[in-house]
């Protein structure tokens, strides 16, 4: 009787088990169907468009479903609500230093036509006032609707990164404890996510390529 | 014996911070579940609404193939362009193949302004999806406005004091609204972002992409 009942029990936990796994398999497989009528949708136009996928950890620049370029990320945290499948406007970008577009001073000597003159190429590093890719920021903020932020930083190497995830975690964990729960209890569900790169010209490229009103989709597997 | 204030001091900091950090901890936990908590999103319920009768899993990858499908269906076939405009990189693309990368100068994103304060130019090279409108032989430039107020000169009087044949180089690709892939003076600026908008190449590069890119090809700039 012992056994029969122990039996019925495993046969009930696999049955169970196994509705849970087809269950997460369909939200799976929906959330996949949902990002590509996502993405489907905005190729079909003549716009470039973001994905960020959190199951690749990867930044993808796309048109018409072509991968322009792609940034790998270290890792991405999240805090309050896992936002859906969703085609989103980028709202704003804001950065603590945010490059400045140079003014043209009417008149000033135009730069040697160097068929005539010398032929030597201008150095990467000489800095001709010009709103290049050096001077993005690698620290700045995404602002998307429904309250979605998207914080950029590069990884700390060595020590700093010790130090600074400590400083994170007390100056961070604190703050965004609370604002979940006291959001969440007011039903005002906002999603701050946090996206590390291990590479500073990855942070750059998103910035200078990101403008304001450009699509992007936010793709997470479950 | 009296405890020494040192200590009274060492002891009170270490529980401060361990009280902190237990603050922050729960208060992290509470946060986690909390935005584990499902929020009734429209695009849940939208997802719920599509997932299919029967074979859940199983229809839901197919829809996804379908889609795969139709998405690679609005993919570029044959030569195409990519431009790069923070990197200054042109790729001549074939089929998803790169034939040839070359080094160019794109858009400067300054500003310049006409002496009365009326009218404003941002010189940034458009971003999008493009097609290869005119195709050009020592291509004549007929100098703007902006040429004019940039260089601190009058605007002409006569219609062929704007006309310039040397600047454009040997050949040009028109890509709508005015902007052109064309040739350069300033070659020891390529790789920098020095343009008003059009996109310079050098002599050797312009030859091959003139040679090799039909009228209609896809320009994807980013």
């Amino acid at each position: 009787m012992n056994i029969h009942k122990g039996g019925f029990g495993i046969i009930g936990l696999m049955i169970l088990s196994s509705g849970f796994a087809v269950g997460r398999e369909t939200a799976v497989s929906a959330r996949k169907t949902a990002l590509l009528e996502q993405e489907y949708a905005i190729a079909k136009t003549s716009a470039t468009y973001f994905i960020f996928n959190f199951e690749t950890k990867t930044v993808a620049l796309k048109a018409k479903g072509l991968v322009l370029k792609e940034w790998p990320f270290a890792k991405a945290r999240t805090w309050g609500r896992a936002p859906g499948v969703m085609t989103y406007p980028l709202v704003r970008k804001t950065a603590l230093e945010e490059p400045q577009r140079p003014d043209i001073t009417p008149g000033k000597e135009e730069p040697e036509k160097d068929k005539e003159k010398e032929k030597k190429p201008a150095a990467k590093s000489d800095d001709l006032g010009l709103m290049e890719l050096s001077k993005m920021p690698v620290r700045y903020t995404l602002e998307l609707p429904d309250d979605i932020r998207i914080k950029v930083r590069l990884q700390k190497k060595g020590f700093g990164r010790i130090v600074e995830g400590f400083a994170r975690f007390f100056s961070k964990g604190i703050g965004r404890s609370f604002k979940t729960i006291s959001r969440g209890l007011k039903k005002s569900p906002f999603t701050d996510i946090d996206l590390v790169f291990a590479d500073e010209s990855a942070a750059r490229n998103i910035y200078w390529a990101f403008f304001e009103n450009q699509n992007c989709i936010l793709y997470w597997p479950e | 014996m009296a405890i020494k204030p040192i200590k009274i001091i060492i002891w009170a900091a270490a529980g401060i911070v361990l009280a902190l950090a237990i603050v922050i901890i729960t208060g992290a936990a509470i946060a986690r579940a909390w935005s584990r908590l499902p929020f009734p999103t429209e695009e849940a319920v939208k997802i719920e609404k599509t997932v299919p009768a029967g074979d859940p899993v199983k229809a839901l990858e197919d829809k996804n193939h379908q889609l795969n499908a139709k998405m690679k269906a609005l993919s570029p076939r044959g030569i195409y362009i990519m431009i790069d405009t923070a990197e200054n990189r042109l790729r001549l693309m074939k089929d998803g193949k790169m034939l040839r990368e070359a080094v160019v100068s794109c858009g400067s994103g300054s500003i310049l302004q006409d002496p009365k304060g009326e009218k404003k130019w941002i010189f940034d090279t458009p971003r999008g999806e493009f097609s290869v409108s005119s195709k050009l032989i020592n291509p004549t430039w007929i100098k703007p406005d902006w040429a004019f107020y940039e260089e601190g000169e009058p605007l002409p009087k006569d219609f062929n004091d704007r006309v310039d044949n040397d600047t454009l180089g040997d050949y040009a690709l028109g890509f709508g609204n005015g902007y052109f892939i064309h040739g350069t003076l300033y070659t020891r600026l390529l790789g920098r972002n020095v343009t008003h908008g059009c996109v310079r190449v050098g002599d050797a590069d312009l030859k091959e992409i003139y040679k090799d890119v039909p009228f209609g090809a896809k320009v994807y700039i980013y």
